[in-house]
């Protein structure tokens, strides 16, 4: 490339006024900070507080000598901060950075060092690192290089979802891990575009946002090494370490190598968004990668050190991240760098929202004294940009600060609740004591978030820090050996418990203590109030071997084994009706905090508390029952309730159930301690239990669900161990028919379509029946009924959709096609809308 | 990278021969461009492309952006998997009509294919 002819520009403001190394340059703007694109050129901005000289130092992409060095005239400096325009500069074809030379008498807090080439902490692309796991030249001067991109993606229309809060299931996954290992079989592995191949898989789940793991440009090189043992590469997998913070890493793009990383991550948001599924983005502001003093000089060190990073009065690097240094959040320079990023993220990329890591530390002041008002905090909260999305702190630190329940939050805040964690797991595992605080937990920790309001609980019982949930059963102590510190890292206190036998083992009542104790745990994570976060994979059992702290380990060991999702159906099929059971049931996601009362004329205060007997908790220290009754409104408005039970006690107990309202009974949604299948039961599907009291298996949780017998099901539940009850066989009673009824089955492709006249009553079912079960036979994505014809729906031909809901794999969607309101009023009286999808029309 | 006009029936058609690279970026710039505002229909032949590179890429990026905003329609034929599988997952393949042949990518655009012309 040579530097371009002279030509006329098209705007009088565009008028060079210097030509340095052969570039037609002038005086630039000094905001916005980073290369922007302006009429006939591009202008850079950096700050620097005490620099003496900048450069611009352009390259062919990719070419090891740079192909042009600009030093900024002083006159070119506003300031601290130096700005020029470039003219002519065909931006695609470069990569550039900074050389920065400081004072002649350098002070203590000074790092500048004019041999190393910086990149622009406002990159909007980086190269270096383009294709994951490439081992990079070592020798490069300029590893990690500066790249403009350009805002112009076609969003065709998509914007943030701005669901409710309270109404999200929170699903954590890793870009690279869900799709890498070869079983995933996309056709990008291990990329955003091997992510998209997977929303069908989120949807079926039910997951309605995704908090991906750091996806800012970080280097899996930093600190690699092979496993002294092994041999193996181990590489910083996780990527809590931020090369670029305004980039997406390229080496998650199936496009990196053509650095349309952009692009791409710009096209998942756009895909997962038209799947109703948010985007949150797990943000790593509390350090950098440039570590400690023997770290390296990648760019806010070599620009201004004292401004980025918190120095002891010596010059050192305070660490309360843990990992060599901390960033300076509440300088109001690097605040502004922060906020700037994240209005980046929200409105050039859509994101919906943000959980920041070690989130204790953007509360410290420059000192590291933790401020009561710190200025970062307040700004994000009352950020206009950043209004709609939710922000979510993972309230603690390295240095000691723990926050959760006191982080400030300018009412706007939810946290990483580490209490419901810590809470859930000792529960789980049969602790004493944990009684009373359970309840606080499982109806959204109002001790910590009364003033705010339960969507600030962010509840997990799992997360990529720490055990899988089929780890959390499967052992009781870490076994880190694989990361090569011998078992020195990673949490000692996981509260955990292996259910008898230390891993893999092929006791068979081992194996079905541990199965049902990841249900126990799914189970009262998805009823309890608050928003639940799920560890990709934790729903078909994925484990870890054991590996509490797997953040070097690119392997199977991380990777999201998809055969898992052939072989533990079960286990899938609980979580999948788990999830859709508390989108139907909003009292589960209240935002407001329930206070006994009885606010909404139903009898019952919500909650109640109950023990063995109704109404009489045992809230003593070796009280391992507890019930919980939920009464509020249901999602059609009328008196819903649901009863969690959870005993994790090792003997079984007879129960006394509340009594309901007259008409009212008590449905089995969910019992852990049924063998499979009957352990779930579709929602609005669940069978009647005819009996007051419910004997509750030995480490289990039961689910019922309070409904009326109008369309009443004819199923009756019953357990293995239960005692014999009243069998309860003629719940409902056949209708006659009163007029005829026919059905036409159409299949076409992975679609089938029955179309249905007349009345669906208990005549007209068995013909449904045998249509549905010939529909069935194929490979199927959807089943489409067409009801446009369709008078009246009775208990008995609601039951047939039932039948038809169990028929079909949980993948295969049921399309109702021109329900009458009638007929949608019966499906949704007995919560049976959130198993099927309605539509007006026919799909094509 | 050589491009020429080619006869495909009612459709401006280009077929394009060589790397798909800097220069090729150049090309498509100066003369595919142009075309869009002239024609609503356009049709690429692909089967003469080599090799592709990063800039080569944004030049198709370019393109689509481009026909997205006159309102153009295109048609890709002969694309090899490498390109299609990059432009897949940056998002915007589906914007193109992908054709095995000429003939084909003339019907998809709705023209009318000539007697006696090669498409």
């Amino acid at each position: 490339m040579t530097a371009p002819a002279i030509q006329l520009p098209e705007r009088i403001d565009s008028f060079p006024t210097h030509v340095i190394d052969g570039y037609q340059v002038r005086a630039g703007r000094p905001m916005p900070f980073g290369p922007s694109l302006v009429s006939g050129g591009v202008n850079f901005s950096v700050f620097s507080s005490s620099a003496a000289a900048v450069s611009l130092v352009l390259f062919r992409h990719g070419e090891r000598e740079p192909l042009a060095e600009l030093p900024f005239p002083d006159e070119f400096r506003i300031g601290a901060v130096w700005a020029m325009t470039v003219f002519g500069l065909d931006h695609e074809a470069i990569d550039y950075g900074y050389r920065v030379t400081g004072p002649a008498t350098p002070g203590p807090a000074d790092r500048f060092d004019p041999s190393k080439i910086l990149a622009d902490p406002y990159a909007k692309a980086m190269t270096g690192r383009d294709v994951w796991g490439v081992e990079p030249d070592w020798t490069d001067p300029y590893p990690y290089r500066s790249r403009v991109a350009l805002c112009d993606f076609d969003w065709e229309g998509d914007q943030p979802l701005r669901l409710p809060a309270e109404d999200l299931v929170i699903y954590e996954l890793h870009v690279r891990g869900f799709t890498r290992d070869l079983s995933a079989g996309v056709s990008h592995p291990g990329t955003y575009a091997g992510l998209i191949e997977k929303i069908p898989y989120l949807k079926s789940l039910g997951v309605n946002c995704v908090e991906l793991m750091p996806i800012f440009e970080f280097d899996e090189f930093e600190n690699s090494r092979l496993n002294p043992q092994t041999g193996e590469q181990l590489l910083n997998y996780w990527g809590y370490s931020t090369v670029g913070f305004f980039a997406p890493k390229a080496g998650y793009a199936a496009t990196g190598r053509f650095g349309m990383q952009v692009d791409e991550f710009k096209n998942l948001v756009k895909e997962l968004h038209s799947a109703g599924i948010e985007v949150m983005l797990d943000v790593v502001f509390n350090h950098t990668a440039e570590g400690n003093e023997n770290g390296p000089t990648i760019n806010f060190r070599g620009l201004d050190n004292a401004t980025y990073y918190m120095l002891t009065p010596e010059g050192y690097y305070y660490n309360f991240s843990g990992t060599g240094n901390t960033f300076n959040c509440n300088n109001p320079v690097v605040r502004d760098y922060v906020l700037s990023c994240l209005r980046y993220w929200a409105s050039e990329f859509h994101i919906d929202g943000f959980r920041f890591d070690l989130a204790a530390i953007l509360d410290r002041g420059q000192d590291g004294t933790p401020l009561q008002n710190p200025p970062l905090l307040e700004s994000l909260s009352h950020d206009p940009v950043l209004r709609d999305c939710v922000l979510v702190a993972e309230a603690w630190d390295a240095g000691g600060l723990y926050q959760v329940g006191s982080f400030p939050n300018y009412q706007r805040w939810s946290e990483w609740n580490g209490k419901y964690r810590d809470t859930l797991r000792r529960f789980l595992k049969g602790d004493s004591g944990t009684i009373g605080e359970l309840a606080t937990r499982l109806v959204g920790s109002p001790d910590l978030y009364s003033d705010r309001g339960a969507a600030s609980s962010i509840n997990f019982i799992t997360c990529h820090d720490g055990f899988t949930l089929a780890d959390m059963v499967a052992y009781d102590g870490k076994h880190n050996d694989a990361n090569g510190e011998d078992n020195r890292d990673g949490n000692n206190d996981n509260d955990s418990w292996n259910c008898g036998a230390e891993g893999t083992t092929d006791d068979v009542e081992v194996q079905a203590l541990r199965q049902r104790q990841i249900k126990n745990a799914m189970l009262l994570l998805l009823t309890s109030q608050g928003i639940p976060m799920i560890l990709a994979g934790d729903e078909v059992g994925r484990s870890q071997a054991g590996n509490n702290n797997a953040y070097c380990h690119d392997s199977p060991l991380t990777w999201f084994d998809w055969s898992l999702v052939e072989s533990n159906t079960g286990l899938l099929r609980f979580v999948r009706d788990c999830i859709a059971f508390r989108m139907a049931h909003p009292v589960l996601r209240d935002r407001r905090h329930p206070i006994g009362a009885d606010l909404l004329g139903t009898g019952y205060g919500d909650p109640s508390w109950h023990g063995a007997m109704a109404w009489s908790p045992d809230w003593g220290s070796e009280s391992r029952l507890l019930g919980m009754l939920r009464a509020g409104a249901g999602a059609d408005g009328a008196q819903d309730y649901v009863y969690v039970l959870t005993n994790a006690g090792w003997e079984p107990q007879e129960v006394e159930l509340p009594v309901l309202p007259e008409g009212v009974h008590w449905h089995v949604f969910a019992d852990t301690c049924a063998p499979e299948p009957r352990d779930v039961n579709h929602p609005g599907a669940e069978p009647v239990l005819n009996q007051g009291w419910l004997n509750v298996g030995p480490r289990s949780v039961v689910v019922l669900v309070g409904r009326t017998t109008v369309a009443e099901l004819e199923a009756v539940w019953t357990a293995d161990d239960a005692a014999p009850h009243d069998g309860g066989a003629d719940t409902f009673q056949a209708e006659e028919a009163t007029m005829s009824f026919s059905t036409n089955l159409a299949k076409g492709g992975r679609s089938a379509v029955i179309t249905l006249t007349g009345e669906l009553d208990a005549l007209a079912a068995p013909a449904l029946r045998e249509e549905v079960e010939r529909a069935a036979t194929g490979p199927l994505e959807q089943l489409v009924l067409d009801m446009s014809d369709v008078s009246y729906l009775s208990s008995a031909g609601l039951r047939t959709l039932v039948f038809a809901r169990q028929k079909m794999a949980d993948d295969v969607r049921i399309v109702l096609v021109g329900a009458n309101d009638a007929v949608a009023r019966t499906i949704r009286l007995v919560g049976f809308q959130y198993s099927v999808e309605f539509s007006d029309r026919l799909p094509d | 990278m050589k491009i020429r006009e080619v006869e495909a029936g009612d459709v401006a058609a280009l077929t394009l021969t060589g790397d798909l690279d800097q220069e090729a970026a150049e090309e498509i710039r100066t003369k595919v461009l142009p075309l869009l505002i002239e024609q609503d229909r356009v049709l690429l032949d692909f089967t003469g492309v080599g090799s592709v590179t990063e800039v080569g890429l944004r030049a198709m990026l370019l393109l689509y952006r481009y026909a997205k905003h006159v309102g153009a329609r295109m048609a890709l034929v002969g694309v090899s998997s490498e390109i299609s599988d990059v432009l897949d997952a940056a998002g915007f393949l589906h914007f193109f009509v992908l054709a095995p042949d000429r003939v084909t990518a003339v019907a998809e655009l709705g023209g009318r294919v000539l007697e006696g012309s090669d498409a």
